[in-house]
């Protein structure tokens, strides 16, 4: 060593200044001060340089506010939000373990020439499979005309709808070979750096493209959702109620019994002393995990037939229904609402569709139904198939009115097809004229149906109501006997006479107040379960509104922070620790005749205890911590996702600037650090130990 | 890859060895930590079952990767969408016009390239200082012998157990008292210390053997110059692992910049997202875009420098 003690001193002082400074005055000076504010009532409005107020010592009282005194109902209401998201620890954790246990087993080759060859065909074989989708999913040439009539798609063709659909799988097809290319050509880092992305990028970009994902409508998440519920709602639908309820309850039955042989053999083994307490702590804890996941199965599986049948999501209330709701929400929650708000809720479901609206609407349904006759006609008087070409204009004529006279069209319409085929300027078309032909049929039949609809119609052209509506078109269905689809008349009576049973629940949570969630619910529930028989399809499980919902805005979070942290430093740490594992415990299981279970359960476990008990810590601390900016990005702290962190920033810097009232929920959450650090070290430590 | 604690081969039994002969890892033939074997077989039946085995990880790890790319495909799909088509993207599997010019409007409705710069500057400078000073306390801390130094660095190693939140509140009012809010230095000045770094660059400086700079101060070298031509140099991949965390920490800092700038042309990209997507958040297609273009530089950082950064987050952790 050179130089004197002291000498050393100084110089050690020199390197450390500049560090030391600012650990001072930004670290270790700032945890004096803030328990320091913790105990003041400093506020930035009232004290600053501006004023001369100074702020006054009020001893633990901001503590007692926070914890039993006036802003105790939010803290603790955001202290069990901040709770309830922590449950995404656990997952998280054994999720990283599972990816670091993937990542390890050698599945990707690690011999240069066959990882080349391997990727070789990998990449041959995605080319090919790229260009097959690309060919087998071709659209077809002959949609080029026909309009789409699925949901949101009515402006494209279906030839269009095709095309995109071609693309978007060859795209899928293509990603999917790149990742089986590159994992079989870079190995092990090429998966670990896949996995890794979302930490590496984990911040406010990374939070907007799940609020994007998360979308109820036209978001990744629910477009994946809905075909799932759909086939679960479907194969429910297909079976005895009571196979479900059994299900459920073997389910259950078998969480319990699984669990209580789990204890008895835990304390078996702690009876004979081949456990210490803290590895049975941790078994009756793993116990009562699955206890309560294998329950919740269970009731999950019991509800599944009253779920799906039952209308928890867009399923429709009947005018008679809605009445009916209308008037016991007025019995039982009456005087507890605002009644201007009310009437115009109740006007709202009562009112049904313009004249006109009803109209075309029934007469739409005809227009599929048209286009294929016209077709048929045209076919068959011009010996044509009638997509592309031009008639010669005696034949246009022809057939023109062949059409009118074979179909009765209406005078108007009859008149305008005339003038199409008689125009000398206009080559008839045989496309055209399909398209023309349809359109003038679609018209007549709406003038059919305008005349029976016509005396039913109120006065003075107002709207009808939703029960006139519905009493019109079963005039129209009755005067139109067996010209209608039955289910396509249900559909638009089911769409123009009935309040969506969601939209009526949140109307009238809306002006009852959050606080009567549940009678309003209890209401719709009872009202529309009484006529449930009546009722059938377009009901039950509905994906969530997921950041929109407080009931699931914040599982929305939890499944997001699996994503983000699952393939981050802890799969990091897991592998490290997994590579440090001697190999020679592995030869001895392998001696004993241990499966892989049991290799896992004796070696690879308890080997990873250290690292396990050091994740664990970290991601409480964090998890205390966190939530902030998900919260504020994703759903600016509405739905029930402000965590402690963000009741923080609210005191603090979102404008009233609490200083000391921040600093004090600042150091409940030191303490409860604290403490849970020294928990888990005077439980874990003895448990790594063992 | 050698780096990365690839777990070599260790002939286990004899018939698994030959059952994964394709498998002898090529840069990483140094017999240390074979990897556990979970897949669920016995060693006893490997060939065509442990061939089964790999395969069927193999699938799972491709399935795996594919949900976690599939969100950052569907990012992009929706960044060249128009507005009106979003709703529709996922009936249809791909927007039915490009629009490319979403980016281009990025940077037309907010100043994105201001953001941008911000970020990069903001980032640069304190991972600059913070490496500077870091290295030289850690230098302190492992290379010179003091009165009191592992009283001082048991204080940095206690601080590292007190949660953020805690110095959020004091450090916003010392940045006011000292004139440095909504200003740059107030962004860059806190984030230049770090008892984290330091403590990691000590550790890294542990494993210096301390016979290199003994050797030096013999040939007549000062501190200085032992700590410039000799300790630096090797404790190169320590530093570059700070340096990556500082920049990352920093590019991605969000509370910080948050509570601390009010102008507009202070916003680094974090806040500016935050700002563009509560102004225009209707506008999905460019909020994607937007998002995407401020996900490129740590991704660029990432395959550049994967390695250290991998290592850094296992030693850093493992011997914390």
């Amino acid at each position: 060593m050179i130089g004197s003690g002291r000498k050393r001193l100084l110089i050690a002082l020199l390197f450390l200044l500049p560090n030391l400074a600012g650990f001072l005055l930004f670290t270790a000076g700032p945890v004096v001060f803030s328990l320091y504010l913790s105990f003041t009532d400093t506020s930035l409005t009232e004290h600053n340089r501006y004023s001369d107020a100074s702020p006054r010592w009020v001893g633990l009282d901001n503590y007692a506010r926070l914890l039993w005194g006036d802003e105790s109902v939010f803290f603790w209401d955001y202290f069990w939000n901040t709770v309830f998201l922590m449950i995404g620890i656990p997952l998280s954790i054994f999720g990283s373990l599972a990816l670091a246990l993937l990542l390890n087993s050698k599945a990707t080759p690690a011999k240069p020439k066959s990882r080349w060859l391997l990727s070789g065909v990998a990449a041959a074989f995605t080319l090919i499979a790229c260009f097959g989708t690309w060919v087998l999913a071709a659209p077809d040439e002959a949609a080029r005309a026909v309009m789409s009539t699925e949901t949101g798609l009515t402006d494209l063709t279906v030839y269009e709808v095709q095309t995109l659909r071609r693309n978007g799988l060859t795209l899928f097809v293509g990603l999917v070979g790149v990742v089986v290319t590159a994992g079989l050509g870079i190995g092990q880092m090429f998966f670990r750096a896949a996995f890794y992305l979302p930490t590496l990028l984990a911040g406010v970009a990374m939070f907007l493209l799940w609020k994007t994902l998360y979308r109820p409508r036209g978001g990744l998440i629910n477009a994946v959702l809905d075909p799932i519920l759909g086939a679960v709602e479907t194969m429910v639908e297909a079976t005895p109620a009571w196979l479900w309820y059994g299900l459920g309850i073997a389910t259950a039955a078998l969480g319990v019994f699984l669990s209580v042989r789990l204890t008895v053999t835990g304390v078996g083994r702690l009876r004979h002393g081949d456990v210490g307490p803290a590895a049975f702590g941790t078994r009756v804890m793993l116990t009562l995990t699955l206890l309560a996941s294998m329950v919740g199965l269970g009731v999950v599986l019991a509800q599944l037939p009253a779920k799906a049948l039952l209308p928890s999501g867009y399923l429709p209330l009947t005018p008679e229904q809605s009445d009916r709701a209308l008037a016991s929400f007025e019995g039982e929650l009456g005087g507890e609402y605002d009644e201007l708000e009310f009437t115009a809720v109740r006007s709202n479901f009562e009112r049904g569709p313009a004249f006109e609206d009803l109209v075309a609407r029934l007469a739409s349904i005809k227009s599929e139904e048209a286009t294929a006759r016209v077709q048929r006609h045209v076919a068959e008087t011009t010996r044509r198939a009638a997509e592309e070409g031009v008639l010669s204009r005696e034949e246009a004529v022809a057939s023109v009115e062949a059409f009118i006279a074979e179909f009765d069209v209406a005078s108007a319409p009859a008149s305008q097809l005339r003038e199409l085929v008689a125009d000398p300027d206009r080559t008839p078309q045989l496309r055209v004229l399909v398209d023309a032909m349809s359109v003038a049929l679609v018209r007549t039949f709406g003038e059919r149906i305008a005349d029976v609809l016509d005396p039913l119609a109120p006065a003075d052209g107002a709207a009808f109501t939703k029960a006139g509506a519905g009493r019109a078109i079963d005039a129209v269905a009755e005067a139109f006997a067996g010209e209608f689809e039955p289910a396509a008349i249900e559909a638009v009576r089911r769409e123009l006479t009935t309040v969506a049973y969601r939209d009526a629940y949140s109307q009238l949570v809306s002006i009852a107040g959050e606080d009567n969630e549940a009678a309003v619910a209890a209401i719709l529930t009872e009202t529309a379960s009484r006529d449930r028989a009546g009722l059938t399809a377009g009901a039950g499980l509905e994906p969530p509104e997921w950041l929109i919902s407080s009931r699931w805005a914040k599982t929305a979070l939890i499944i997001m922070g699996v994503w983000l942290g699952i393939g981050g430093g802890n799969m990091l740490l897991y592998l490290a620790g997994l590579s440090n594992i001697a190999p020679e415990l592995y030869e001895a299981a392998a001696i004993d005749g241990a499966t892989g279970w049991q290799r896992f359960i004796h070696v690879t476990w308890p080997q990873l205890a250290p690292t396990t008990f050091f994740i664990v810590i970290m991601s409480t601390i964090g998890g205390l911590q966190g939530g902030f900016e998900q919260a504020l990005v994703m759903t600016q702290g509405k739905a029930d996702t402000i965590v402690l962190t963000y009741y923080l920033y609210n005191l603090a810097f979102n404008g009233n600037f609490q200083l000391g009232l921040a600093s004090a929920v600042a150091w409940i959450m030191f303490a409860i650090i604290f403490a849970m650090t020294a928990f888990n070290f005077r439980f874990g430590s003895r448990m790594t130990n063992e | 890859m050698s780096e990365l604690k690839q777990p070599g081969m260790k002939p286990m039994a004899e018939t698994e060895a030959r059952a994964r002969a394709g498998a002898v890892a090529s840069g990483s033939d140094k017999p240390t930590g074979a990897g556990a074997h979970v897949s669920g077989r016995h060693p006893m039946e490997a060939g065509k079952g442990a061939q089964l085995g790999r395969t069927i990880a193999f699938v799972g790890l491709v399935v795996l990767g594919v949900m976690f790319l599939v969100p950052f495909a569907f990012q992009v799909l929706v960044s060249l969408s128009t507005v009106a088509d979003v709703d529709l993207l996922t009936q249809l599997g791909f927007p039915p016009t490009l629009k490319p010019d979403n980016y281009e409007g990025v940077f037309e409705q907010v100043p994105f390239a201001k953001y941008y710069f911000n970020s990069l500057f903001v980032a640069g400078w304190a991972t600059l200082l913070q490496v500077i000073t870091c290295s030289m306390a850690a230098y302190a801390f492992s290379r010179v012998r003091w009165v009191g130094r592992d009283k001082v660095f048991l204080l940095y190693l206690g601080t590292l157990m007190v949660p953020g939140v805690v110095l959020m509140v004091p450090n916003f009012v010392i940045i006011l008292e000292l004139g440095m809010f909504d200003d740059y230095t107030g962004l860059i000045i806190p984030a230049a210390f770090s008892a984290y770094g330091t403590f990691l660059l000590r550790q890294f400086m542990l494993t210096i053997p301390s016979s290199l700079d003994e050797a030096a101060a013999i040939d007549g070298a000062g501190h200085w110059r032992i700590f410039t031509q000799i300790i630096l140099p090797l404790a190169r991949p320590g530093i570059i692992v700070l340096a990556i965390f500082a920049f990352l920490f920093n590019y991605n800092s969000f509370f910080w910049p948050l509570i601390l700038t009010k102008s507009e042309n202070l916003r680094v990209l974090p806040v500016g997202l935050l700002q563009f997507d509560s102004t225009y958040g209707s506008d999905t297609p460019k909020i994607m875009a937007a998002s995407l273009m401020s996900m490129i530089v740590p991704v660029i950082l990432f395959l550049l420098l994967q390695k250290y950064l991998v290592r850094g987050i296992q030693l850093g952790a493992v011997k914390g």
